[in-house]
């Protein structure tokens, strides 16, 4: 419910049946088409004010940052707040929090000690569906990576304006103009992009990847990775 | 919300520029004023993500077209007799 555009709406109505009154009572046919019209409009306003319901845009906002509050926590007392970021091949794609190298095929999902260090291992959802990866590894192209993430997160979920893939010794995505929302939770300290892009850039190319850096300049945001 | 405002303010203006030209045409059919503005909804609601997000389409979209079958059934009434 919405009661601005209810306000509104009725407020219409009433202006529309005050028309169709008048032309009613003195025969202007035009003012009556006017005032059903008007009252047309009244009633759809009126009506988008009584269905509204709050954007899940919102909704999910606020539980990613929940859910990275609650990472964050668990990420300080495991003494991996500056640790590296890598994705694991192992049966799936696997998200990895360490703090020194580790073995992929050593790593098991959770909270774990490798060579005397912690990590913390997450088993990755198919964020981007089955559908994006099929096909899609006998290319590692800059350009087929680019066609990739342009498609997986610029065209369908509306990240940033564009993207631009640099292949080199390792791997630069450049996020252009990203939305005041993306924005925001790049700055937490567990960041959703760079997550969703590690675990991309592992399932597009079918390797482990590790993050070597990044950064965000105003509306853009730069992650450098390798790939092992 | 924001996207919201501005999808509302967007569609009433397109369906206040449909129902004054109609009237600058110097149309005086009451029931050709309410199957273009039925035809604007539509059409705008197909085309605005926003809205269909936002706003839970399908009640008002059957008063619409209730609004609009009344229309039509009032001009073949004023053509067959």
């Amino acid at each position: 419910m919405n009661y601005k555009y209810l306000l509104i709406g009725v407020d219409i109505v009433f202006a529309s049946l005050v028309a169709i009154g008048v032309a009613l009572y003195n025969g202007y046919e035009m003012l009556l088409g006017v005032g059903f019209s008007l009252l047309t409009l009244g009633v759809i306003i009126a009506g988008f004010g009584i269905t509204f319901v709050e954007p899940l845009d919102k909704f999910f906002r606020d539980a990613v940052t929940i859910y990275s509050l609650i990472l964050s926590k668990i990420i300080e007392d495991s003494g991996l707040l500056y640790a590296k970021v890598s994705a694991c091949l192992n049966e799936r794609v696997m998200i990895v929090v360490h703090s020194a190298e580790v073995n992929c095929n050593a790593i098991r999902a959770g909270v774990g000690v490798h060579n005397g260090k912690a990590y913390i291992a997450i088993p990755s959802p198919p964020v981007l569906g089955k559908d994006h990866v099929t096909g899609s590894r006998s290319s590692d192209t800059a350009e087929a990576l680019e066609d990739f993430v342009r498609e997986s997160l610029i065209k369908r979920y509306g990240v940033g304006n564009d993207v631009r893939v640099k292949v080199g010794e390792n791997v630069e995505i450049l996020y252009h103009e990203l939305r005041p929302e993306i924005i925001d939770l790049t700055k937490k300290p567990v960041n959703p992009l760079k997550l969703v892009t590690v675990v991309l850039l592992s399932r597009f190319l079918g390797r482990e990847v590790s993050v070597v850096s990044e950064e965000l300049v105003e509306e853009d945001y730069r992650i450098v990775m390798r790939v092992k | 919300m924001e996207n919201v405002d501005r999808s509302i303010a967007v569609f009433s203006a397109v369906y206040l520029v449909g129902v004054i030209t109609l009237a600058i045409i110097g149309n005086k059919q009451p029931d050709v004023y309410v199957t273009l503005s039925a035809l604007i909804y539509f059409v705008y609601i197909s085309v605005d993500d926003a809205l269909r997000r936002s706003i839970r389409l399908m009640p008002i979209s059957m008063i619409v077209f209730a609004a609009f079958i009344v229309a039509v059934i009032y001009r073949l009434s004023t053509m067959l007799g």
